[in-house]
C-alpha cells in the first residue's frame, strides 16, 4: 500500500518539478486518463490530496474476495464482516458510520438509498486497477458528494480507461476452498481518440465452510450450511476524446449489470441450524462522464440511472402465509458537475450534485422518494509556505411518501477548511489540518421500514478535525513514508435501533451522540537490494476512542460503541525475485463490544489473521502476461467472528491463473 | 519477518491486559434467593440464568453456563417451576430446558422442531403431571413430566403466547403477532381432558399475557396496535362466556392472591406504571404503586414476600437489566444488576 505524494510520481518520471505548471499534454498521452486533471502546481513536491492508494499490483496481491476485504488493508477503515463469503460488509471509517463514506467507482458516485450503506461484498475486484481512500481536498475533480462526506473510496476499473493498443485483455480462473469458482474476462480495445470496453464475470461458491463454536468449555467443529453464492456480472464501457492544444475533452460511457444469488445463513444460533432464506440482489446502472481541461478552466460533469432490485424470500417465517416474500426496486437518477477555474494563486471550485431516490416494494413501505441536492463553493489560495482552503457546502434533503404526512426540507450549510504546508517550508515533510462536517439522510429502511421506521428522524451529523503529517525520503535503493493523523469526530443526532415496547418492536430514533478521539500512523518502505530482489513493507496502525455521550445517566455514558475496535492494524510484507514474489499480510481487530454496554457479556475477544501467498510470472514477448497465484488465507486456522456468531472461515486455500494481453 | 512478529507482538501485549475478569461459578445451596432468567437479545445467544442471595445481596451471573459447560441458547423466553424441575423455553434456539430445582444441572433438553422448522416456543403452564409449551407455528404441545417427551400437539391459532389454566381448561392466547397488519384476535378454551378446542372468544387484537382467578375468570392483555389501539386488561368468564374489556392499561399480569398486579410501560410517553386489580370485587384497588423516577422500562412484576413488590427494568433492552424491590408503600428499597432483559423468576425460600 502508498501514500501517495506527487513526490512518487515525480520521481518515478524523473520530472524536475520546476517545470510543470499545468501540462494536460503530457498527462493525456499517458494510458491512464483519469490523472488527466491533476494539477501540479509549480514549486512544490507535495499535493494537498490526503489519500491512500491500493495499486492494481497491491489489489492482485491480496486477491480479495470482494471490496470489503481489501480495504480492511486500509489504515483506519474498519470492515464490520458479517461473515464469510456473502455476508454482508459495511464500512466505518474513524468511528463514523458507513453511510458518512462515498463510494465513487470510476467517477460516479454510487448510494444504496434503501440501506443507506452499500454492501462492499456485492462488489467484485477482478477489474479493479486502483483503490483509493480519500480523506480532504482532491486535485482531481471528484463529484461533490464524495467532497462532502466523512471520506470516499474512488474506484478505477480497467473497463473505464484510455488504451494505446488496439487490444487488451485481462482474464483469470480462480479455485478455492468452499467450492470458489471464479472465471473473469475484459476486453479493451483502444484507438487514439477513443476506446470499447467489454468485462464479464461469473463467481460461485458453496460456502460451506468449517467454523468452530463454543459451547462453554466444550468448542465443536461445525459446517456452515445454506450459505451459497453464485453471481454473474457484465458490464460495457466507451469513450472518446478530442481537443487541440492546451483544450481536451473526454467523454465516457458506461453499462454495467451484476445479479448475485444467494442463501442467508444467518448468526450462528446455539441448536438451530434451520436457516433457509435467500437473497437475489441485481443491480443496473448507465452512465455518462464528460471532462474538459484547459489551462484555466476544468470541468466535470456526469449522469447516472441506477436501478436495485432486492428479493428476500424466507420459505420457515412463522406468519399466516408460512413464509416471508418481499421484493424493493429503487431507482435512482443522479446528475452532477465540478467546476474549476485557477487565477494565479487562487484556485476556485464550484460544483452541485443532485439525486433523486424513488423505493417501490411489496411491503406496505408507502412509495417513498427523496431528493438529494449538494452544493460546494470552494477557494484555494497558495502562498509560499502554505496552501489555505476554505469552501461552504450546502446540503438539501427533500422526503416524501404518499401514505405520510411528512417533515420539513433539511437543509445545512457546512463550512470547511485545511491547511497545508508546502516544502518550501519543509523539504520531504508535510503537516496539515482540516475540519469537515456533514449530514447524512436517513435511509428509505430507518424511515419507513414498517414497525421499525420513523418518518420524523432528522440526519445525522458528524464532524472531524484532523491534524497529520506526511513524511518521505528516499536513501539511495530504499524508500520510506510515513504518514499520521490524531483526530477528533463528533456524530449528532446518530440514527440507532433500539427495541422499545418489547423485543419484537423496535424503533429507530436520533439519540445518539458519539465523541471519537484517535489516531492512525501508517508506514510504507520498500527495497531493491539488486536487480534481482526487491522487499516492500508496509504497516498500518489505527486507534480510536469512540464514546457514546448521549446520555450522562446511562449505563453505557462513556463507554465504547459497539462493533468499534479501538485498536486496528494491518501490515502486508512482499518479497520480489525476478518473476517470483512472496506475500504475507497480517490483519489485526482489537477487542470489541457486541453491545454500547462495556461488560463482560458483550466482549468479543482480538483477533489476528495472516494470509500468505506466492506468485509467479510469465512473460511472453512481452506482451502476454501469464500469471499463477497460490495462498492460504487465515493461516492460524484463528476461529473468529468480527460481528458476534457470524464465524469467519478458518484456514482455506485459493489458485488463481491469469492472463493478460497488453 | 521479525518485524511483523514483533508487530503481532505487539498488538496482542495492547489487547490483552483489555480483558476483565471473569466472575466465578456459584458455590453454594440454590436458598434464599431469586433465580432471574435473563432474555437476552436476538441472534446474541446470550440468554442466561442469575442468582440473586438474599443473605449477602450478592448476584451471580452466567449461572447455567457456568454448571453445564454450555450456553442456555438464544432468547430464553419463559421459565416455570413445576415440581422438582424448572422449565426454560429457548424461543430462537426453539428448545426446552428441563433443569434440576435444587443443582440448576441440565436434565433434558427438548428441541421443538417440527419438519426441519424450529417452533419458537413461548410460553409455559402446568397440570395434572403435564407441562403445556405455546409455540410460534400456532400450536400447543403437552410434556409429560415423568418421561419429558412431548406427548400431544394441539392446533391452534396464530403465534401462541401466554398460556394459563382456568379448572379444567386451558386457555390460549393467539396473537398473530408475526402479522403485523393482520393479528390474530381470539383466545382458545382446550379442555384437559380430551385435549382439544372446545371455545373461542375475540378479545381484540394481539393478545398476549393471560392468567386466571379463582373466580372463573381469565385476564388477558390485548395488546392492539401499539398505537391508537392501547394495550388493555379483558375479562373473559369461563361460566357465562362473556368478555369485557375493563379499559384498564396493561402489558404485564402477575397474580398473588386475589390481587392482580397490572404492570403497563408507556413507549410514547417513557412512563412505567404498577397498578392493583382485586379480583373478588373487580376493582381497581392502586391506580400508581411507584413512582416513575425509579424505573426505566417496566418489563414485569412479582410480588414478593408478604408485601414487597419486584418490579423488573429492562432498561432500554440492550443494558443489563435491574431487579428493583418496592415496599408497600411503593418506596425504592433496593436494586440489583442482572443480565440482559431479565423476564422470569423464581423465589427459593
Amino acid at each position: 500500500m502508498l501514500i501517495k505524494g506527487i513526490s512518487n510520481g515525480l520521481k518515478r518520471t524523473g520530472f524536475t518539478c520546476g517545470l510543470l505548471l499545468f501540462i494536460p499534454f503530457f498527462t493525456i498521452c499517458q494510458q491512464d486518463t483519469t490523472t488527466f486533471e491533476e494539477v501540479i502546481i509549480k514549486g512544490n513536491h507535495f499535493k494537498t490530496d490526503q489519500h491512500t492508494t491500493l495499486s492494481k499490483s497491491e489489489i492482485n496481491n491480496l486477491a480479495p474476495h470482494d471490496l470489503g476485504t481489501l480495504l480492511q488493508y486500509i489504515t483506519g477503515v474498519t470492515i464490520k464482516n458479517y461473515g464469510g463469503i456473502g455476508g454482508m460488509k459495511t464500512l466505518s471509517h474513524r468511528g463514523l458510520g458507513g453511510e458518512h463514506t462515498q463510494l465513487v467507482i470510476d467517477g460516479i458516485p454510487v448510494n444504496d438509498p434503501q440501506n443507506g450503506q452499500t454492501n462492499l461484498a456485492n462488489i467484485q475486484p477482478n477489474n479493479l486497477e486502483e483503490v483509493k481512500v480519500s480523506h480532504q481536498s482532491e486535485s482531481n475533480l471528484v463529484p461533490i458528494s464524495a467532497l462532502i462526506k466523512g471520506s470516499a473510496i474512488h474506484l478505477k476499473t480497467f473497463d473505464q480507461q484510455f488504451s494505446p493498443h488496439l487490444l487488451s485483455i485481462r482474464s483469470s480462473i480462480t479455485l478455492g476452498s468452499f467450492g470458489q469458482k471464479e472465471a473473469f474476462v475484459a476486453l479493451k480495445n483502444g484507438r487514439k481518440r477513443s476506446f470499447v470496453s467489454f468485462t464479464g464475470g461469473l463467481r460461485s461458491y458453496d460456502g460451506n465452510y468449517p467454523y468452530q463454536l463454543n459451547y462453554g468449555t466444550e468448542t465443536k467443529e461445525l459446517f456452515r450450511r445454506n450459505n451459497a453464492l453464485n453471481d454473474y456480472h457484465l458490464s460495457i464501457g466507451g469513450g472518446v476524446k478530442w481537443g487541440e492544444n492546451t483544450t481536451h475533452h473526454i467523454l465516457k460511457f458506461s453499462g454495467k449489470t451484476f445479479a448475485i444469488d444467494q442463501e442467508l445463513p444467518g448468526a450462528v444460533i446455539y441448536y438451530n441450524d434451520m436457516a433457509q432464506s435467500t437473497l437475489k440482489t441485481q443491480n443496473s446502472n448507465v452512465g455518462i462522464n464528460y471532462g474538459l481541461i484547459s489551462k484555466a478552466f476544468s470541468l466535470k460533469a456526469f449522469g447516472q440511472y441506477a436501478n436495485r432490485f432486492l428479493h428476500y424470500h424466507d420459505p420457515t417465517y412463522l406468519n399466516a402465509d408460512g413464509f416471508i416474500d418481499n421484493q424493493y426496486t429503487t431507482n435512482s437518477f443522479i446528475g452532477g458537475f465540478h467546476l474549476r477555474y485557477i487565477l494565479n494563486s487562487f484556485t476556485f471550485n464550484l460544483g452541485n450534485d443532485l439525486r433523486y431516490d424513488m423505493l417501490k416494494s411489496s411491503r406496505d413501505l408507502g412509495s417513498p422518494d427523496r431528493f438529494s441536492n449538494t452544493s460546494m463553493l470552494k477557494a484555494k489560495y497558495q502562498m509560499k509556505y502554505l496552501y489555505v482552503e476554505a469552501s461552504a457546502f450546502s446540503q438539501v434533503f427533500l422526503d416524501e411518501n404518499n401514505i405520510q404526512n411528512h417533515r420539513k426540507t433539511y437543509h445545512k450549510v457546512h463550512p470547511q477548511f485545511a491547511v497545508f504546508t508546502s516544502d518550501q517550508l519543509f523539504s520531504n515533510l508535510q503537516f496539515f489540518a482540516w475540519y469537515k462536517p456533514s449530514s447524512r439522510a436517513p435511509s428509505f429502511n430507518e424511515l419507513y421500514y414498517s414497525q421499525v421506521g420513523n418518518k420524523a428522524l432528522r440526519p445525522e451529523e458528524s464532524s472531524q478535525i484532523d491534524l497529520g503529517f506526511k513524511y518521505f525520503k528516499t536513501f539511495n535503493k530504499f524508500d520510506f513514508q510515513i504518514n499520521g493523523n490524531l483526530f477528533k469526530n463528533t456524530v449528532k443526532d446518530k440514527i440507532l435501533a433500539l427495541p422499545t415496547q418489547n423485543l419484537f418492536v423496535w424503533s429507530i430514533q436520533n439519540i445518539g451522540k458519539v465523541d471519537i478521539l484517535g489516531g492512525d500512523i501508517h508506514l510504507n518502505t520498500s527495497y531493491d537490494i539488486n536487480t534481482d530482489w526487491k522487499v516492500q513493507l508496509q504497516l498500518g496502525v489505527s486507534y480510536q476512542k469512540a464514546l457514546d455521550i448521549s446520555d450522562a445517566n446511562s449505563p453505557t455514558y462513556k463507554h465504547q460503541i459497539a462493533y468499534t475496535p479501538a485498536l486496528t492494524g494491518n501490515t502486508t510484507l512482499n518479497a520480489q525475485y525476478k518473476n517470483t514474489g512472496l506475500q504475507i499480510t497480517g490483519l489485526f481487530v482489537g477487542s470489541r463490544y457486541s453491545l454500547n454496554e462495556n461488560i463482560l457479556n458483550n466482549y468479543l475477544d482480538p483477533y489476528i489473521s495472516y494470509d500468505v501467498s506466492a506468485n509467479y510470472t510469465m512473460r511472453i514477448k512481452t506482451k502476454h502476461t501469464l500469471k499463477v497465484h497460490a495462498g492460504i488465507k487465515n493461516v492460524s486456522n484463528a476461529a473468529y467472528s468480527f460481528i458476534r456468531y457470524y464465524v469467519m472461515p478458518g484456514r482455506n486455500y485459493f489458485i488463481k491463473l491469469s492472463y493478460e494481453f497488453n | 519477518m521479525n518485524s511483523i512478529k514483533y508487530f503481532a507482538i505487539a498488538l496482542l501485549l495492547f489487547s490483552s491486559c483489555k480483558k476483565e475478569e471473569v466472575t466465578p461459578a456459584f458455590e453454594g445451596e440454590f436458598k434464599n434467593g431469586i433465580l432471574i432468567l435473563n432474555e437476552g437479545l436476538f441472534n446474541l445467544n446470550n440468554s442466561t440464568l442469575s442468582w440473586l442471595d438474599l443473605s449477602t445481596n450478592e448476584v451471580t451471573n452466567d449461572l447455567f453456563l457456568s454448571i453445564n459447560n454450555r450456553q442456555l441458547g438464544d432468547t430464553g423466553n419463559d421459565m416455570l417451576l413445576y415440581g422438582n424441575k424448572i422449565y426454560i423455553v429457548i424461543s430462537v434456539s426453539s428448545t426446552v430446558e428441563v433443569i434440576d430445582r435444587n443443582t440448576l444441572v441440565s436434565i433434558k433438553q427438548i428441541p421443538f422442531n417440527h419438519n426441519n422448522q424450529s417452533q419458537q416456543p413461548r410460553n409455559l403452564a402446568s397440570h395434572n403431571g403435564k407441562v403445556f409449551v405455546s409455540s410460534y407455528d400456532g400450536y400447543v404441545s403437552a410434556i409429560d413430566t415423568s418421561s419429558l417427551t412431548v406427548t400431544n400437539r394441539i392446533k391452534v391459532g396464530r403465534n401462541p403466547e401466554g398460556i394459563c389454566i382456568s379448572n379444567n381448561s386451558l386457555f390460549v392466547a393467539n396473537s398473530g403477532g408475526l402479522d403485523y397488519n393482520n393479528p390474530d384476535s381470539t383466545v382458545f378454551e382446550i379442555d384437559l381432558t380430551s385435549l382439544s378446542v372446545v371455545d373461542t372468544f375475540i378479545v381484540g387484537p394481539n393478545p398476549g399475557a393471560i392468567i386466571a382467578d379463582e373466580y372463573s375468570n381469565v385476564y388477558v392483555v390485548k395488546r392492539g396496535n401499539y398505537g391508537s389501539d392501547p394495550s388493555e386488561l379483558i375479562r373473559l368468564n369461563t361460566h357465562d362466556k362473556v368478555v369485557t374489556n375493563l379499559g384498564h392499561v396493561a402489558t404485564t399480569l402477575t397474580k398473588k392472591g386475589n390481587l392482580l398486579y397490572l404492570g403497563h410501560y408507556d413507549f410514547n410517553a417513557n412512563a412505567s406504571n404498577v397498578s392493583i386489580f382485586d379480583c373478588s370485587s373487580q376493582t381497581l384497588i392502586d391506580h400508581s404503586l411507584i413512582s416513575n423516577q425509579d424505573i426505566t422500562t417496566l418489563y414485569g412484576i412479582v410480588p414478593f414476600k408478604t408485601e414487597q413488590l419486584i418490579c423488573i427494568d429492562a432498561m432500554n433492552f440492550t443494558n443489563s437489566g435491574y431487579l428493583r424491590f418496592f415496599n408497600s408503600t411503593g418506596q425504592l428499597t433496593n436494586s440489583f444488576n442482572v443480565g440482559l432483559n431479565p423476564n422470569s423468576i423464581i423465589h427459593y425460600e
